[in-house]
Formats: C-alpha cells, structure tokens, sequence
C-alpha cells in the first residue's frame, strides 16, 4: 500500500514540475486608459465646388474667368484620362479657379496630382484668395510629398475661415522656370462640408 | 565482599558522572541577524488615468490630439506593450485613424500633445482605430514592446485621431468608444 502512495506522489511531483516549466513566473502590471468616445456629428454636407481633370473643351473652362489661361494643356503626361494642365519656361504665370461658393463652410478640401520636373524653390506656388490678395498656401517644392520626376498627391483641409468666401479663388502661380522644368497638374477636385 | 565490590563500582559511576559535569571549557557563538529579502515591483503608472478623447460632433477631416504620458513608478526595469479594445457599438472604430508618435518637447505653444510637439520617434503605429497597438502584451521580448528602467523611465505618446477626409455619410451620427490597455512586464529573467 505504501508504494502505490509513494508512486503517486512522485507521478504528481512530474505533473506539476512540468506544469510549472511552461508558464515561467512574471512579475505584471496593467493599466487602462478607458472610455475614449468619439461620436461624429448627426448630418453634414459635402458639395463637390470643383473636380477637373482637364479633359473638357475648352480644356480651362472652369479656371481664369472660363478660360484664357498662360498655362497649356498637355498630353504628354496625364494622372488620369488623356489630358493635364502644364507649366513650362514658356507657359507660365497664373491658373485660377472660377469663383465657386465656399460661403458658409465648415472645411474646404483640396486634392490634385501634380508632376513636378526640375522644378525648384519658388517656382510654383499654390496661393488662395483673402478678399483682396492671394495668400501663398505652399510653395510646391516645399510640400512634403514633393518629388521631381514622380506624381505626387496634394490632399489639404483650408481651415481658416476668411477664406469661406463666396468667391473662394485657389490659384496656381509658376515662373521663373528653366528650358527642361515643368510641372503637370491633374485631377483637381475642390469640396466644402457644411455642417447644420 | 560481594557488597563492598558493588559499592565501590556504584561509588565510581558516581564520581565519574561527578567530574563529566565539573570540566570547564571556553565556548563562543557570532551571529548574522537581519538577512533579508524584497520583491521588487513591476508599476507601470499613466497620466492622465481618465480618458484622452471625448469627441463629438465629429465631421470629415477633423483631427484631435492628445497624449498620454507613462512612467516606469516600480523599482525593475519593465516592458510594455499596448492593445485597443473597442466596444463594438459601430464601425466608426475602424472608420478612424490614429497615429501615435513620441514626443519629447512641447514645441513652441508650450502645450503638450499638439501639432508642434517636437516628434522623437514618428509613427509607432500608424493605422485604423480599432486595431491600434504597440508591441506584443505575449510574455517575453516582443517586436514593438517598449522598455522604461525602473524608477525614472517615462516617455510621452501623442495620439492624433482623424476621421479622414473621404469618410461617407453614412458614418453620420455614430458613436464609438475604445479604451487603451498597457501590460507590463519584468525584464529580468524575461527574454
């Protein structure tokens, strides 16, 4: 009788050691930082002002009071469809929106491809209309997606709310540009939201 | 005779047991006292302990930041790691973004968990909401887990919460909530 106790013991003694080798004591600690609420709100509305891809005829319709832009419509590279809108040493200067309505917004959104070639400090810049004069947003060689030779994708919110106008103007302002720099803008898409 | 030859035998074991019991010796005896031992502690404390973000009325585009900042308050060096659990109420969750980034000035507007914070590591999770974590909370040295020594080790995560731009109408009027769990662990004898 006593060896089928001691048996037990050392066949429990086994277990248990083995146990015990796979789930190393550790000392722990947890702490939570709880109920974190994000709640969006009930309604808003998002108007499309402007979505341009320079595909139209004429192709500037919807910029420099309808048309009569410095800027050329090119073919030789596009992000989407057949066309863009380029800058070169010859065709510069400025390609400004029509006046669409941002009166009233709660944010104004702003996308666009661009492919710069070359292009260096100061040559490009994406400005926007105060009421009185342009505002320069970004000097292009300077925005932090900026890469010559590759499209890139400009995606800001305007925020400030002395530009919610009912006559928002964006307006891209290229000079001084060397005989082999361009810059191709495409896709062009401008949205306000309005909250209730 | 027979008696005398007892009584000198009984005689003897007394006198023998008589001078056991009289032999002198010097003795001395030194002792260690105190010898103790304490665990140390593994204390992983979080300010603030109350939630970062009560948002609302959130719209497209919005972006909210705040931080938090943890503090190794044991005395062993720890590991740590940080998992999201979401209350699973609405997708809005997954809908969010988080970036989390660490932080270690304040930046110009001398206020901690904004824009201009002075960035020390970027992006130590750049992802969707709901499953947002850093490390691994498994025992062990995981890829990601963080390490503070003990008493003095802090750092400060800022967190940046967007509803990103392109977010549908049909995300309007929801509600998430989520908290942010921190495990920690020993690092000694603990690979």
């Amino acid at each position: 009788m006593s060896w089928v106790i001691l048996i037990g013991v050392l066949l429990f003694s086994l277990i248990t050691g083995f146990a015990s080798v796979g789930s190393v004591a550790c000392l722990i600690d947890t702490e939570q930082n709880l109920n974190n609420g994000f709640t969006t709100a009930n309604s808003w509305q998002r108007t499309t002002l402007l979505n341009d891809s320079f595909e139209g005829d004429p192709w500037d319709v919807n910029w420099n009071d309808n048309g009569n832009t410095t800027w050329q419509q090119a073919s030789d590279k596009s992000y989407s469809g057949i066309w863009s809108a380029a800058s070169t040493e010859v065709y510069f200067g400025n390609l400004t929106t029509d006046n669409p309505d941002a009166s009233s917004a709660h944010w104004i959104h702003v996308s666009f491809w661009f492919y710069p070639d070359a292009v260096k400090n100061n040559d490009v810049r994406i400005q926007i209309y105060n009421g009185s004069t342009y505002d320069t947003w970004y000097d292009m060689k300077n925005y932090p997606g900026f890469r010559n030779g590759e499209w890139c994708y400009f995606s800001e919110l305007v925020w400030d709310s002395q530009y919610f106008k009912s006559d928002f103007r964006l307006r891209f302002n290229s000079s001084g540009f060397d005989e082999n720099e361009r810059f191709y803008l495409d896709d062009v898409l401008i949205e306000k939201l309005v909250l209730p | 005779m027979k008696k005398v030859v007892v009584s000198m035998l009984i005689l003897g074991v007394v006198l023998a047991v008589a001078l056991i019991g009289a032999i002198a010796l010097f003795t001395d005896q030194a002792t260690n006292p105190g010898n103790t031992f304490s665990t140390g502690t593994v204390d992983l404390t979080i300010d603030p302990t109350i939630a970062m973000f009560t948002v609302s009325n959130m719209a497209p585009g919005d972006v909210q930041y705040d931080g938090i900042q943890l503090t190794n308050s044991g005395t062993l060096d720890l590991r740590y790691a940080m998992t999201t659990t979401a209350d699973g109420n609405s997708t809005l969750d997954g809908q969010l973004t988080l970036t989390i980034d660490v932080v270690d000035d304040d930046g110009v507007d001398n206020t901690w968990y904004t824009s201009d914070d002075v960035v020390h590591e970027a992006n130590i999770y750049d992802g969707v909401l709901s499953s947002a974590a850093i490390g691994d909370a498994a025992q062990g040295n995981q890829t990601g887990d963080r390490i503070l020594v003990a008493t003095t080790g802090s750092e400060r995560f800022r967190f940046t919460v967007e509803l990103p731009i392109d977010t549908g109408n049909s995300f309007q009027n929801t509600t998430c909530t989520v908290a942010f769990v921190f495990d920690a662990e020993q690092t000694i004898h603990n690979p």
